[in-house]
């Protein structure tokens, strides 16, 4: 028996190939020769060596031929399921949008009482947020009022709009009517604002006015973010984000800080399954808010702006409508607070995958602010859109 | 009476397939595809040295397992079917592709990096890719697979000698290609 078959067969007899009879005539000869002992053992540990890197499929491969196969059931692929979440996501939308008003021109002339101060909201839609002890300081054109709680408020004031006498407010209640109170209240500022401006920074230096205890404002900002990995390393992904949007309430800020609105955020996404992405969300965003009120016979309008920082846990549900196998349309929900209170925020978005590491992703949002002031429940919703990219740990 | 589908054999499990109810389809379907999707899936991957091609494969041909049975195919041997399906559908596949080709001169360990399963099966495959297909193809069926010499005869449609000299030469080439890293590979191994 040459060498070439004598292998041969100590191959067919590791791989259990042989009868009895050859399997004792071939383990004598091995017996014999230390070289052949050496190749036994060589194909022995081989076969030791292929038997460790058998490889179990992915689960989700199963759920995907069952789902295509139409012998499964998948509820996040199903029609009802996309029909119902897409239907629920406008009728959230829009309820939210209508109550608590998106559209600033919707005027409130409702007077309250607080503080002994009568004043008038602009809008139902821009309350005042839950700040305390108010201080006003002048500084140029530009009233800057600082609040002494645990977070940071700017509120930034234009001189030019922000007061007017008693008579004038009562005309705004009759402008209000017409939905014009913005325009004519600004117009009607002039050398009297001076006067009435210096009587109240005068008289209330360095005292302050307590602000309404019903506020409201307007949020708006932006978001955004995808695939198949054996491991949990290998399913994360890393979705940096940033908003480009600008306030409902048509502010009127005159200060170089008018985008902060804008959202920036990271986030890290776990692949749940095909369809399914959820992780956890940190980022900083703004609020705005824009209210008059009435105080020693003068109304005062005001709009300011404050950051938060955020964070959360939000999923991403990739809807089974195909463009093409770039494009990707998914929607996000997103649960978390601010050390205002609880912040929630729907997306629906495309991404586009530039290839199997980085995506691109824009799309429009919605989120709500709520918090809590003086035992009263608020909320602030805005509204904008966001682009962002998506970096696959793999 | 409640069926015992691991009783049940592969012929009978694929007419199940197709049957009305669709319970009993989808657990006709998980029996076979708890006995057969390692097989499958290995196969693909290591055919193809691809994750997303042979994961498209082995859907793509358990697919077309449930689609014969609804054509009414009657089925001898299972086994045999399912990895012909499988073959055919990825030597399409390889037509299609470009791998990306990592030369095993180019391919080298880090002495001091933890190693593990997922490293010996990288050294493995980039072996493999190196042996022309059909003896890489018997080496898989009968290491990988565990299917015996004859299996894979009727399965290939060619003679048991034939497979014994594949086998062989596939075994003695790799051997070959692997000599470089015996040393990780017995690391590997303790």
């Amino acid at each position: 028996m040459n060498n070439d078959i004598l292998i041969e067969k100590i191959i067919a007899l590791v791989d259990g190939e042989l009868d009895a009879t050859e399997s004792s005539e071939i383990l004598n000869i091995i017996n014999q020769n230390p070289e052949l002992q050496d190749e036994f053992n060589y194909h022995l540990k081989m076969k030791n060596v292929y038997g460790k890197i058998v490889e179990q499929p992915p689960a989700f491969l199963k759920s995907k031929i069952l789902a295509t196969s139409g012998l499964g059931f998948i509820f996040w692929k199903s029609k009802s399921f996309i029909i119902s979440s897409i239907s629920t996501a406008i009728v959230v939308a829009t309820t939210v949008g209508y109550y608590f008003g998106i559209n600033d021109n919707n005027v409130n002339t409702e007077n309250k009482e607080l503080a002994n101060l009568n004043y008038n909201k602009v809008s139902s839609s821009i309350d005042l947020p839950n700040l305390q002890d108010i201080y006003v300081n002048e500084i140029n054109n530009i009233q800057e009022y600082t609040n002494f709680n645990s977070y940071n408020i700017n509120r930034l004031q234009n001189s030019n709009v922000n007061y007017n006498t008693k008579e004038e407010s009562s005309e705004n209640t009759n402008i209000n009517s017409n939905n014009d109170l913005v325009s004519n209240f600004d117009t009607k500022i002039d050398s009297e604002n001076q006067l009435v401006k210096s009587n109240i920074f005068n008289s209330t230096n360095s005292q302050n006015f307590e602000l309404p205890k019903n506020k409201k404002y307007k949020l708006r900002k932006i978001y955004g973010n995808e695939e198949d990995f054996s491991s949990f390393y290998d399913k994360l992904n890393i979705d940096i984000r940033k908003s480009f949007a600008n306030n409902n309430l048509d502010l009127n800020f005159q200060n170089p800080e008018t985008n902060q609105f804008n959202i920036s955020s990271i986030s890290i996404y776990y692949e749940y399954s095909d369809n399914i992405d959820v992780g956890i969300e940190a980022g900083s965003e703004s609020f705005a808010q824009k209210y008059q009120f009435v105080q020693n016979d003068l109304t005062i309008k005001y709009q300011q702006y404050f950051n938060a920082y955020y964070f959360g846990v939000s999923t991403k549900y990739y809807l089974p409508i195909e463009f093409n196998d770039r494009f990707r349309l998914y929607t996000k929900a997103f649960i978390g607070g601010n050390n205002l209170g609880p912040v929630t925020r729907g997306e629906i978005a495309v991404q586009f995958r530039l290839n199997n590491k980085w995506y691109l992703y824009t799309g429009g949002e919605i989120s709500n602010l709520t918090y809590f002031h003086g035992g009263s429940t608020f909320n602030s919703t805005k509204s904008g859109l966001n682009v962002g990219m998506k970096y696959d740990i793999e | 009476m409640k069926i015992q589908f691991s009783n049940i054999s592969d012929e009978e499990l694929f007419s199940l397939l197709a049957n009305s109810k669709k319970s009993v389809a989808k657990s006709a379907f998980e029996e076979l595809y708890s006995r057969y999707s390692i097989i499958l899936y290995n196969y693909c991957k290591k055919i193809l040295s691809n994750e997303n091609s042979s994961s498209d494969i082995f859907q793509e041909t358990f697919l077309r397992v449930i689609e014969a049975s609804k054509e009414g195919k009657v089925m001898t041997n299972f086994a045999g079917y399912v990895i012909r399906v499988a073959r055919n559908l990825c030597l399409n596949e390889k037509d299609n592709i470009r791998n990306t080709m990592v030369y095993v001169e180019d391919f080298h360990l880090i002495s001091n990096q933890k190693r593990d399963d997922k490293e010996l099966n990288e050294i493995i495959s980039i072996a493999l890719d190196s042996l022309a297909f059909e003896y890489r193809e018997s080496l898989i069926l009968k290491e990988f697979l565990n299917f015996s010499y004859s299996e894979i005869a009727e399965m290939l449609d060619i003679t048991l000698p034939v497979v014994r000299i594949r086998i062989h030469r596939a075994k003695e080439k790799l051997r070959k290609v692997l000599s470089p890293y015996s040393k990780e590979i017995n690391f590997l191994l303790e």
